[in-house]
């Protein structure tokens, strides 16, 4: 185990320095630079724009120089935490993610319990139910989650929270928490307000979750080791848990991989018409106004999530079923 | 009796990749300032590259041999028992490759607190499983079915094809 750990850090490195590279070039792509683009609206608008300034931060940040040197500039200061300046806020990228960033995460973690927690139970119960009324429900439910927009689910629990349990409309606490310490209110004020995102983000992940475990489950227990373990009397629970649903778990621990980005980038959307204070509605204006050291830095941080995530999910597969899988008609 | 160890050639890329992971890390940790949380993750990935490359030597200098009777790693890397002790066996397969190939197993064999884990790179590896296997059957023990698949990928057939469902002394239901 401990050489896979060790090739697969060696291969998470070269991975994560390609991905800066395309990341830096993409960002670069557009014609000009926020400075730029800035200036132009000032002009337009009639106003002055303060030059001393601007050729400061363009010399200070490398943006007269070849692009191979900005790369290093900006790469070797991801290294020691410095992500850069934004251009629109007038602030360093970590002063303007600052709380965004916890409650992203608060958020996203939250997300992907309330996503693991409600399908597990449910996936194993319809598997283990085929065709029973119960399992009818639960399949209608899911293919609903799958449906339904989750703008327009937001929509509805934003209202129906507002009207039966009085909690504000949008973002994450009561207005007068906003930009407050810390506190044991502010905590309650998130925790209340914090099941509405939640479910909204998560329903669609965890319907889809559901079918999967359900159809991965029944392959599994229509498998001779089961029918000769049921004939011989072992308990149905020890015989569930101990072999078809280790089994049925592969593709959901794959998953991993792909949860932790798609969960804070998917979530733009929904948290635009939350008003929630993450990360996505930063990201989709620092991408608008080409604001590059704040959309490098969010695009480097959901890369790094994503290596992690396929990183965490290789493990986890390669502890609970290190079988040869041969993909290519080959023996599986 | 049978003796088998790890060919240089086969270690060699191990000692390149614990290098290749520890020395550029130690050298950002001395050169860069990377702040507490940055500090800790390199910290951990060059003590980690480090027990790699120890485990490299430490199996560079280890032997293994096996008789009908028992089985015994001399070296820095001492462990050994009897066959007739062995209480669990697992054969696994890793891959970095989205494909699955390219990939190596490794033979975990257990007896009480004795505990031996051998690389597919061991010379006569196979030699070495076809062993296990024989002392797993005799003992009745149970295989999970990773261990089974993985069998079959090498061509050896297990006289009992499904997974048993028992406890290590073979109290199969």
């Amino acid at each position: 185990m401990l050489s896979y750990i060790v090739h697969r850090i060696l291969i998470m490195i070269p991975t994560l320095i390609a991905i800066s590279i395309v990341i830096f070039t993409i960002i670069n792509l557009p014609p000009g630079d926020y400075f730029s683009t800035y200036i132009a609206e000032l002009q337009s608008s009639g106003e002055a724009a303060d030059l001393a300034k601007i050729n400061f931060l363009k010399a200070q940040y490398g943006f007269d120089r070849p692009l191979w040197e900005q790369y290093i500039f900006w790469a070797g200061g991801l290294l020691h935490g410095d992500m850069g300046y934004s251009f629109a806020y007038n602030l360093p990228v970590n002063q303007v993610v600052g709380d965004r960033l916890l409650m992203t995460f608060i958020v996203s973690f939250s997300t992907i319990l309330f996503t693991y927690i409600v399908s597990f139970p449910i996936g194993v119960y319809s598997a283990t139910h085929q065709y029973s009324w119960s399992d009818h429900l639960l399949t209608l439910l899911g293919f609903l989650g799958l449906a339904t927009p989750s703008f327009l689910l937001a929509l509805v629990l934003l209202y129906l929270a507002n009207v039966y349990f009085g909690i504000s409309i949008g973002g994450l606490m009561d207005p007068k928490y906003v930009d407050q310490p810390w506190s044991f209110g502010k905590v309650l004020s998130v925790a209340a307000h914090l099941w509405i995102p939640v479910v909204v983000i998560g329903t669609a992940g965890t319907a889809s979750m559901i079918r999967r475990l359900r159809a991965n489950l029944l392959d599994e227990l229509q498998k001779q080791y089961v029918v000769t373990a049921r004939a011989k009397g072992l308990h149905p629970l020890k015989l569930l848990f101990k072999y078809p649903l280790r089994m049925a778990l592969n593709p959901f621990i794959s998953d991993i991989g792909s949860l932790l980005p798609h969960v804070i980038s998917g979530a733009a959307i929904v948290s635009v018409v939350m008003s929630l204070p993450t990360t996505g509605p930063m990201l989709l204006d620092a991408l608008r106004s080409q604001d590059m050291y704040l959309a490098g830095s969010f695009l480097m941080f959901m890369a790094f999530l994503t290596v992690i995530g396929v990183f965490i999910s290789d493990l986890a597969l390669a502890v609970l079923d290190p079988r040869i899988r041969l993909q290519a008609g080959r023996r599986e | 009796m049978t003796r088998h160890a790890y060919p240089p050639s086969a270690l060699f890329g191990d000692y390149l990749r614990a290098a290749a992971g520890f020395f550029p890390t130690i050298a950002v940790l001395a050169i860069v300032p990377v702040g507490i949380v940055g500090g800790t993750m390199l910290a951990g990935f060059a003590a980690l590259f480090a027990v790699f490359g120890v485990r490299t030597a430490l199996r560079h200098c280890t032997s293994i041999e096996v008789t009908e009777a028992a089985l015994q790693s001399s070296g820095l890397l001492q462990a050994s028992f009897w066959w007739s002790e062995l209480d669990r066996m697992k054969l696994s397969y890793y891959s970095t490759r989205r494909d699955g190939r390219g990939g190596w197993m490794q033979l975990k064999l257990g007896a009480g607190w004795s505990t031996l884990r051998i690389d597919s790179r061991v010379e006569g590896f196979s030699e070495l499983v076809i062993a296990s296997v024989k002392a797993a059957e005799m003992r009745g023990l149970s295989l999970d079915p990773a261990t089974s698949a993985n069998l079959q990928a090498l061509g050896i057939e297990l006289q009992a094809t499904e997974p048993r469902f028992g406890n290590a002394a073979g109290a199969a239901i």
